[in-house]
């Protein structure tokens, strides 16, 4: 399994200029725990996730006056299209994120989350009948 | 008033078993479409949770393993040990890090942020699992449309809280800056207004002018204030 197959194939953005409720707002719209937040050259800047807002609101920061970049993780872990499972779970438990951006030729294609590998995983357990082996 | 973990949390939760199998669980998590689930006793308590990051811990293992054995550490006999419980019991994270219907949505975050966690199980004063709260929940009130703000402000706050007559106020909400105009009949409740809805959940500004007909204020009425209201 490698992450072509196991990424959701849309991107969803940001900017960091946007306010922390729009960014908010745009991962409810789209089902999405995190999203990727690009530069004026459609570079890869940074990723922002649903954690990071909530370490806003436990701050107690006020959403709508707060741009992305105040809490965005910028030069994300990112991963190709080739990229193995075993890889992409030791990245997650290695630094401990939940995201990755599965990035071709410097261009964002999918994402891919620690809910799409552990899937794999129960479904694969599931077939072989075996339970925690 | 203030939000509260039960304005937001999701009821009733699914929960599960302490003595129910990994594919058990496995498959209830993938049903619900829930990332974790709080795991109760014989007596219904909850004692602990069981999320996805117990399940990943498997993958956790296989990096580990592949290792050269000299790099193998505690870390993978830890993981090792996890993953090969037979039973949500040996799978989950306990004891549950809980919270109450209660509590307030900023300390829910400063919660899950300070331990790690995605949700919380909320529980009554016996221990029993009322509902979830998720990350996902305690988002939304960064969500708040200006007329939800408006609304929760005249019909929490005005009617329901300070029993004022809405119909004295002007109220408008712009990009979750509240303005409110009007006379009401007491200080103390043009008092009370100024103090309470900055603290209101998105309310992120206030522009208050409110008059009022009749100085019931006999003592210095800083004193009985709450302290400063946090923003959430």
């Amino acid at each position: 399994m490698r992450a072509r197959d196991l990424m959701q194939p849309e991107v969803f953005t940001t900017n960091p200029s946007e306010s922390l409720t729009d960014a908010a707002r745009r991962m409810r719209d789209h089902e999405v725990g995190s999203l990727l937040v690009m530069g004026q050259h459609k570079e890869i800047l940074a990723v922002i996730s649903e954690r990071d807002l909530l370490q806003v609101m436990a701050d107690g920061i006020a959403p709508r006056l707060t741009p992305v970049a105040v809490c965005m993780t910028r030069d994300p872990v990112t991963v190709t299209p080739e990229t193995g499972l075993q890889r992409m779970a030791e990245l997650m438990a290695r630094y401990g994120i939940r995201h990755l951006p599965v990035v071709e030729q410097g261009v964002p294609v999918g994402m891919v989350s620690a809910r799409d590998l552990i899937w794999v995983d129960a479904a694969a357990e599931r077939r072989t009948g075996g339970v925690g082996a | 008033m203030k939000a509260r973990v039960s304005d937001v949390m999701s009821r009733p939760p699914v929960v599960i078993a302490a003595d129910a199998t990994f594919k058990a669980v496995a498959l209830l998590l993938h049903e619900h479409g829930v990332g974790a689930m709080p795991v109760v006793d014989g007596a219904g308590r909850v004692i602990g949770v069981l999320s996805e990051a117990d399940l990943v811990v498997k993958e956790e293992r296989a990096y580990l393993e592949s290792r050269p054995r000299f790099l193998q550490s505690h870390a993978v006999r830890e993981a090792r040990n996890k993953s090969e419980g037979r039973v949500v019991a040996q799978l989950m994270s306990s004891p549950a890090v809980v919270v109450t219907p209660d509590t307030s949505l900023q300390e829910a975050a400063r919660i899950m942020q300070e331990r790690g966690l995605r949700q919380l199980p909320v529980v009554d004063r016996e221990g029993r699992p009322l509902g979830v709260v998720t990350r996902s929940d305690l988002l939304k009130v960064f969500l708040r449309s200006d007329n939800e703000i408006r609304h929760d402000l005249i019909q929490g706050l005005i009617v329901k809280g300070l029993g004022i007559d809405p119909s004295a106020l002007t109220v408008s909400v712009d990009e979750g800056v509240a303005t409110i105009k009007g006379t009401v009949e007491f200080r103390s409740d043009a008092q009370m207004l100024e103090r309470l809805v900055p603290s209101q959940a998105g309310v992120v500004g206030v522009d208050i002018d409110v008059g009022f007909r009749v100085d019931d204020s006999e003592t210095e009425p800083e004193s009985s204030s709450p302290l400063a209201p946090p923003l959430w």
